[in-house]
């Protein structure tokens, strides 16, 4: 089981002088120390407009920052925007393979179509488009990164002319590829395509049958650049203490700060309905508001929502992401409020007190 | 007057050797290391696409991120970010920007610009009659996000039309980083002191006297600048080919291939916009036919009758020993009173060694002799001109 960190760059109180900084800062110092003890890939959202909730507008220099402070540790887009609007394809492909060579093949390349009104609406992005906009980017990326000269593409969405596209990546052919999946369509998805899979929507209650679902479709996958990335990995508020009480009496609010925000920014949707292709992501996060407002943070934690508490309870539920089938879990620590210092204690916890006693370590 | 490095990131015969493009970035970076402590206050690289060979740097922002933690002083420099979409929307600037900032603490030079080659411009579908009209947008949106108070800001023209919205995060300089545009013509020159802009003159094959005219049109329009950022940022810079050996045939030796081919396919590439310009024709329409190899005419100059000989004699590239080079830099900086000179030191057929060893000696003998000499840009201000 592979340990991961996550960053948002979640900022309390953003208007106070010097506290996104801050914010950066101790994600670099918190880096460095997982860098140190094994961890294995530090993945880095991409948001735009939402201040308080993630200041990682770009998140392709911060991890070119976070590579030149790190040896081992791999760098993940956890995801990059891939509406044409946000993101053109010859300035994703540019940007990593700058950052592969600049990190010495470090690079993990998720891929995502952005899912808030802030950002899609800020950029003039159709919510209808964006499906289609991120599985042509999925085609176009790998012949940017492999052929001498991009054959060009041209589809309803996008006209690019042929061009020599440099740099090119220092991986070969390209960095490894996953998606953010957060409903079934897209995990089956992500294993017809043979791309990793980043399951940021799917909570315990899902896990197994998920999992399974996406090894059956990946067993089928035949994707034009012939790479496979075989790789399931899950997101999770987490926090490692001495104790559950003290690790619950640090993280429960940002557990449920977080659901909140991730709520507020599909609320026009919740109410209304939602845009095509994003109807099951509003479905489950209704599940999940509910039951956050029935459950105590010990509750969730048992029914797998999040993973806070002592290296015990840590270890009892990475464990069952093993059983799952889970190779790879992201843990989330720098909440709006977590204290720099207990998020420090706690990657030094995962790394001496849980993994050694997983399943598989 | 102080100096900066600058950089298109060149690499030889990078399709058949693809473990150059790696050595590349890795020398650069290095040698921007040394450069910082050697004394160049400030480290640049341009934004090109699709130029194999010539100019890999394509994502600078990227390579600043890391070049924020191996330097510490040096400032870093966008020598430009490309201001027209889709190469960059205004809005992924100032967010680049500021992030850079944060990591930098505080050392982002902000130059922009609207590029001039049909090969990227087609690239990326901008017709090039629009360039400047999409640059000047994208600046006030940029200048009017950072001028609000906390990122927040809405805009209506005619390429963009942005609901409210907030921008994260901020840049940490106040009130915010300093803005330069690229300037290559004298029109431009003038522009870039009415609109209060940092001047980075672009031009190639240009003699220190006609530059010195120009950085005068730039002084004279900046005394009434209305500037779109929130000061004025009276600071003329220019960049020249730079190479320092131990003695002059050695520089010039070294030099000359690189030098050569730099000036050739500098106006290769930028053939077909200048000829547009000239004839009012669209580079789209016309292509192939109508397109020269080479301009026929360059600031004046036959470009197919100029040496390196010629370029050193003509002061339009710097190239020699240590004291020749300090020779060569009084007559620029006596003829065009600049602030900032940007030395471009990289080159495809130059050996990293050769390079560091230019650093080395420009760091040691050259940049000393000029800290003394009082910046043109504050007479100039204080009424002195």
């Amino acid at each position: 089981m592979k340990l991961s960190l996550f960053y948002e760059l979640t900022t309390a109180d953003p208007d106070v002088p010097g506290a996104v900084k801050q914010r950066f800062d101790e994600a670099l110092e918190q880096i460095q120390l997982a860098d140190t003890l094994g961890f294995n890939t530090v993945w880095a959202v991409e948001h735009h407009f939402l201040p308080g909730y993630s200041h990682m507008s770009c998140p392709e220099q911060f991890l070119t920052a976070v590579a030149m402070l790190t040896k081992r540790i791999r760098l993940g887009h956890g995801i990059m925007h891939m509406p044409f609007k946000i993101n053109h394809p010859f300035r994703a492909a540019e940007h990593v393979a700058t950052l592969d060579i600049l990190s010495g093949g470090r690079v993990e390349f998720g891929a995502g179509r952005a899912t808030s009104q802030e950002e899609l609406l800020g950029f003039g992005v159709d919510p209808a488009e964006t499906q289609s906009q991120w599985e042509e980017a999925l085609r176009i990326l790998p012949k940017m990164w492999t052929q001498r000269e991009f054959e060009g593409w041209e589809s309803t969405h996008i006209k690019i002319p042929p061009q020599r596209v440099t740099p090119q990546p220092l991986q070969q052919p390209f960095p490894p590829m996953w998606v953010a999946s957060t409903q079934p369509y897209s995990v089956e998805f992500a294993g017809k395509n043979g791309l990793g899979c980043l399951g940021f929507g799917v909570s315990d209650t899902h896990s197994g049958n998920i999992v399974q679902m996406y090894r059956e479709a990946i067993k089928q996958a035949k994707p034009e650049h012939g790479v496979i990335n075989n790789q399931f990995a899950v997101l999770r508020v987490a926090l490692c203490a001495p104790t559950d009480d003290e690790a619950i009496a640090i993280q429960e609010a940002n557990y449920r700060l977080f659901y909140e925000q991730v709520t507020g920014l599909f609320a026009p949707w919740l109410e209304d309905k939602p845009p095509p292709t994003y109807e099951y992501i509003v479905q489950s996060l209704k599940e999940q508001v509910a039951m956050g407002q029935t459950y105590t943070m010990k509750e969730l934690v048992e029914a797998g929502q999040a993973i806070i508490g002592s290296p015990e309870t840590c270890v009892r539920f990475i464990n069952n992401l093993i059983d799952a089938g889970v190779d790879e879990v992201l843990l989330f620590m720098q909440g709006a409020t977590t204290p720099h210092a207990k998020i420090l204690q706690s990657i030094r916890l995962f790394a001496e007190e849980v993994r050694p006693q997983l399943r598989r370590p | 007057m102080d100096f900066g490095i600058f950089y298109e990131i060149q690499v030889n015969s990078p399709l058949k050797h693809r473990e150059r493009e790696y050595q590349a970035f890795h020398d650069v970076m290095n040698q921007v290391v040394r450069a910082e402590e050697v004394g160049f206050t400030h480290f640049w690289t341009v934004e090109h696409h699709f130029q194999v060979g010539f100019a890999h740097s394509s994502a600078p922002e990227v390579l600043y991120g890391a070049i924020s933690q191996r330097t510490s002083k040096i400032r870093i420099g966008h020598a430009v970010v490309l201001l027209p979409f889709p190469y960059n929307h205004p809005v992924r600037v100032a967010e680049r920007v500021a992030t850079l900032d944060i990591l930098s603490n505080g050392r982002v030079e902000v130059g922009t610009g609207r590029s001039a080659t049909q090969i990227e411009l087609g690239g990326f579908g901008i017709p090039y009659k629009e360039t400047r009209a999409r640059w000047e947008e994208a600046l006030d949106i940029i200048t009017t996000i950072w001028k609000s108070k906390d990122g927040t800001f809405s805009y209506k023209g005619k390429y963009y039309d942005i609901p409210e919205r907030t921008v994260v995060p901020m840049p940490i300089q106040k009130p915010h980083p300093p803005l330069w545009v690229a300037c290559t013509g004298e029109d431009t020159h003038e522009l870039a002191g009415k609109l209060g802009l940092g001047l980075l003159s672009f031009t190639l094959l240009v003699s220190p006297e006609k530059l010195g005219q120009r950085v005068q049109a730039y002084r004279a329009a900046i005394k009434a600048a209305k500037p779109y950022g929130a000061f004025v940022n009276n600071r003329a810079g220019a960049f020249a080919m730079t190479h320092v050996a131990d003695t002059d045939q050695q520089a010039r030796d070294e030099a000359e291939r690189a030098f050569m081919s730099y000036v050739n396919t500098t106006l290769r590439v930028n053939a077909a916009v200048i000829e547009a310009k000239k004839t009012g024709i669209d580079p789209k329409e016309g292509a192939g036919a109508l397109v020269p190899d080479l301009p026929a005419q360059y600031e004046g100059l036959d470009p197919s009758t100029v040496t390196i000989d010629s370029l050193i004699e003509r002061g339009m590239c710097i190239c020699g020993s240590p004291d020749t080079v300090v020779k060569q830099l009084e007559h620029l900086q006596k003829t065009a009173q600049l602030d900032h000179f940007m030395a471009m030191m990289q080159f495809w057929s130059i050996p990293h060694e050769r390079t560091m060893h230019a650093i080395e000696l420009f760091g040691k003998y050259v940049i000393p002799h000029f800290r003394q000499s009082v910046t043109p840009g504050e007479s100039a201000v204080a009424g002195g001109a």
